[in-house]
């Protein structure tokens, strides 16, 4: 996402790690149980104005 | 009287607040010319959205023009809700708009036809008064329409934008594109697009905010490096201002803000916040659970006094509070900000959310607003108190027909709280039945059990409403005869729901109603249809008298089809017009379009073909979605038949193709496939290789087992083997046929001799007077084969193809019970036509 986030907004987003980058956007990673968890975690994004940049799916790890 | 969802008065109410700045560009935006039928404001939260619409169809807006608003919460996301609030909005511009289209949604009425109801109102308020005077402009604001994910209700608008008079508007306000056919109204000049970047702020905007509404006296370029660090965003620039409110060097300020690569909200709402009194933070953070707030509901929840004081200064001091009415009585925060400080609460306070909710429950509970408590308590993990109200909520949601609404609070509930809650795991078992499922019925409908057997202790269940209570029995046992019919067990259905007619009073006429539809329904598939005859008619009775009249159009189609199986056409006609009589007298449509359709048949059973079109063209003009599940086939059957009868057989066989690929009985018996028809009709039109096709995939043989339910199919497969010159094997089936009739006590089934693809009818041959009586044409033709003529001749005489002709004489035969020409003519002579 565009802009930094501060770590606290983590649980806000149902406890996905929130990482700031040092190049002014935030990187939210980890599980999500299914396609419409992903939808409602879209949803708050959009519902908080964040500007969304990209959204990559990782190897199961 | 039937209950309407509540509308919450404060989500009608348009909001009165001017935008901070003016801005003409964007009022010119409607100000020039024509309104198209939508307008979408589409843009992030905190863009300004709502403060736009409200300037140009509330506070800016021309005398002519006359707004309906509807601000939407995630619990419209159920037509029922969405709908009632819809008329709820249109109301407070028209006092008599959509008057039926509520007594529609009430009735369970497809979305479709509550649609077009209202759009006949909107079209009746929307005429020109006169040609000098255009008449008013209606226009129906539905604010926060992201919320909706429904597609029904998609579907539903879709719709209404689609058919909207041309002085009515739509203005949809949303965070998302709705899922409307968009690029179509672009393309028609039918849509008006408001987006982010015409909202976001322009410096020139930007200075005249921060400088002259909030005086803030900003250098020209600290309002650029502002306006640059928000992109215009207005929720930003209005935490910017609030966050420099009072400082000495605001230049300080923007130079650290626009110096940091934070999200912007949360930068500014934290500075906002910080410089808060601790009372007011603690505030804040405590009521942003509420949807919506009113004082002594945050008195309550925050454990303190003043909560009205509290709010009238928040509004004072710009803090994102918006106001639902007129009063100053209940007000909402700004959503972003809302977010933002549930956030912040979740981080700081996560153990204290759960108590809030529980307070907020608890107020709502004891002001009378059920919905409300439900989803706080819900909220709060407060499960107990969750299943007790929803228990008390649910009849009036049932009538309501919010049975997604129901359905979303009880799979919210833990399944081990309905063990020792029979009543509300009964209210469970119909939300999901109601959807045509079955998940967790069977589980649920045991644990109730349990309790209904003789010297259970019922004063350990857990139960609100004892009325419901004592209906507890016979309810079990209808759903029971439901379950076992799904699955096919005739005997079981019979037993069940036979125990729900013992266990019924003889005042509970819906429970009643259900049942004897049941053993109708088993009786009817089992081949009884004396019996299935006299329950359908217990049935049509009890519902009529429950009040459920689109249940009992149901029950007088199944009743007309058996009193037709039985050779009775007029009967059924009569059971026909008495359930389109009693739809017309309660104001019902779904289930009159299968009416007018199985009127066309029977009608043309009769030989009425003027009257069966009338009846074509009225479930025609009702639409598809006015019917009931197996309206989509069975209309098209009856509009083949009309056409065959005609002796249009292309026309008539592409409808009898569409029938087929939507077969679906809706566990009625099949006891007519649309692919026998259809075969009747090959046989008909003299294509007897589509028909032995038919025969072959449908594995049919003339040594099977014979069964009621495949006695059309078999009677078909007769007249395929008499075509074919079979005679023998036809007669043996024939036979056959008849005797199991016989033997079944069906002794008006009608065993047909060859074929029109009509449906069972005539006697046979030798038999009493026709039941199918010669249409009009059809004597025509047969005052011709009286004749010398030849076939090349009669037809040339009509002026029909002599394959029409030969339509024609193939359904004299049918209904003559005849094999030739020359038996037609005597038959014919002897029944004096």
């Amino acid at each position: 996402m565009a802009g930094r986030l501060a770590p606290r907004w983590s649980v806000w987003f149902d406890g996905l790690a929130v990482a700031p980058g040092d190049d002014g956007t935030t990187v939210l990673h980890g599980p999500v149980p299914d396609q419409a968890a992903l939808h409602g975690l879209l949803s708050k994004l959009r519902d908080l104005g964040l500007p969304l940049i990209s959204l990559t799916q990782k190897e199961d790890h | 009287m039937v209950p309407e969802p509540t509308v919450l008065a404060t989500k009608l109410h348009a909001p009165r607040r001017r935008s901070v700045v003016d801005r003409p560009r964007l009022q010119a935006r409607v100000a020039s010319g024509q309104l198209p039928a939508l307008v979408l404001v589409s843009a992030p939260a905190g863009f300004g959205k709502t403060t736009l619409v409200a300037d140009w169809f509330v506070n800016n807006r021309p005398a002519h023009w006359r707004t309906a608003w509807l601000s939407l919460d995630p619990t419209d996301d159920d037509p029922a809700s969405f709908w009632a609030g819809v008329v709820a909005a249109l109301r407070t511009v028209a006092a008599g708009a959509g008057a039926d289209a509520r007594s529609l949604l009430q009735a369970g009425q497809p979305v479709e036809t509550v649609a077009r109801s209202l759009l006949n109102d909107l079209a009746a308020l929307a005429t020109p008064a006169s040609p000098a005077d255009p008449g008013p402009e209606t226009i129906l604001v539905l604010d926060d329409y992201h919320v909706i994910e429904s597609a029904e209700i998609h579907a539903g608008v879709a719709f209404l934008v689609d058919h909207l008079p041309p002085n009515v508007h739509l203005v949809l306000a949303g965070r998302a594109d709705p899922p409307l056919p968009l690029a179509r109204l672009r393309a028609a000049g039918e849509l008006l697009e408001i987006r982010a970047a015409d909202l976001r702020f322009t410096p020139a905007e930007a200075a005249a905010y921060l400088n002259e509404v909030m005086g803030l006296t900003l250098a020209e370029s600290d309002v650029a490096a502002l306006e640059a660090r928000t992109e215009g965003w207005i929720a930003a620039l209005q935490l910017a201002a609030l966050s420099m409110e009072g400082r000495d060097d605001p230049a300080a300020f923007v130079a650290g803000f626009a110096g940091d690569d934070r999200f912007v909200v949360d930068y500014l709402a934290e500075e906002v916040l910080e410089r808060q009194p601790a009372d007011v933070r603690r505030f804040l953070l405590n009521t942003a659970v509420l949807p919506r707030l009113t004082g002594p509901l945050c008195d309550a929840v925050t454990g303190t006094v003043g909560g009205r004081a509290m709010l009238e200064r928040l509004e004072r001091a710009n803090l994102f509070l918006v106001p639902l009415d007129d009063r100053r009585r209940w007000y909402r925060y700004h959503h972003l900000f809302a977010d933002v400080l549930q956030a912040r609460l979740l981080d700081e306070e996560p153990g204290l959310i759960d108590t809030l909710h529980q307070r907020a429950a608890a107020w709502f509970e004891a002001a009378g607003e059920l919905p409300e408590a439900i989803n706080h308590a819900l909220a709060g993990s407060d499960t107990e108190r969750a299943a007790r109200l929803i228990e008390l909520a649910a009849p009036a949601l049932f009538r309501s027909r919010q049975e997604l609404t129901a359905r979303r609070w009880l799979t919210a509930l833990p399944p081990e709280l309905f063990a020792d809650r029979p009543v509300l795991a009964i209210v469970a078992v119909g939300a999901v039945m109601v959807s045509g499922e079955l998940t967790g019925v069977e589980q649920l409908l045991a644990g109730i059990e349990p309790w209904l057997e003789p010297g259970a202790d019922l004063t350990a269940a857990i139960v609100q409403n004892q009325a419901e209570l004592a209906h507890l029995p016979a309810q079990v046992a209808v759903y029971r005869a439901a379950l076992a019919l799904i699955a096919g067990d005739l005997a079981s259905t019979i037993g069940h729901a036979e125990r729900a007619l013992d266990l019924a009073p003889p005042t509970d006429h819906l429970r009643r109603g259900s049942a004897s539809a049941l053993v109708g329904l088993a009786r009817w598939t089992g081949g009884e249809l004396a019996e299935a005859e006299a329950r359908y008619a217990d049935s049509v009775g009890s519902l009529t008298a429950a009040g459920h009249i689109s249940d009992v159009l149901g029950c007088s189609l199944a009743l007309a089809d058996i009193q037709t199986a039985r050779g009775r056409v007029g009967d059924a006609v009569a059971t026909l017009q008495a359930g389109l009589d009693l739809a017309r007298a309660h104001n019902v449509v779904r289930g009159t379009a299968d009416l007018h359709a199985a009127l066309c048949e029977s009608l043309l059973d009769q030989g009425d073909r003027p009257g069966a079109a009338r009846h074509l063209e009225a479930a025609r003009a009702l639409g598809e979605t006015a019917g009931l599940p197996q309206h989509p086939y069975r209309w098209r059957v009856a509009a083949a038949r009309l056409h065959l009868a005609d002796g249009d057989g292309p026309e008539g066989l592409g409808l009898l193709d569409e029938a087929v690929a939507r077969y679906n009985t809706d566990l009625s018996p099949p006891v007519r496939p649309a692919a026998a028809v259809r075969a009747r009709a090959h046989l008909a039109t003299g294509d007897v290789a589509a028909a032995r096709r038919w025969a072959r995939d449908s594995g049919l043989t003339a040594d099977d087992e014979l069964s009621y339910v495949r006695e059309y199919e078999h009677v078909t497969l007769a007249h395929l083997l008499l075509a074919e010159g079979s005679t023998a094997d036809a007669a043996a089936l024939l036979d056959r046929l008849a005797a199991a009739a016989e033997a079944g006590g069906r002794a008006g089934s009608p065993v047909e001799t060859p074929a029109g693809p009509g449906r069972a009818g005539p006697a046979r041959s030798g038999d009493g007077p026709l039941v199918d009586p010669l249409s009009i044409r059809e004597l025509d033709v047969l005052r011709l084969l009286r004749t010398d003529l030849g076939g090349p001749e009669i037809a040339r005489e009509l002026h029909v193809s002599l394959n029409t002709l030969r339509t024609h004489t193939q359904r004299i035969y049918t209904k003559l019970g005849v094999r030739n020409r020359r038996e037609a003519v005597r038959r014919s002579a002897e029944l004096g036509l």
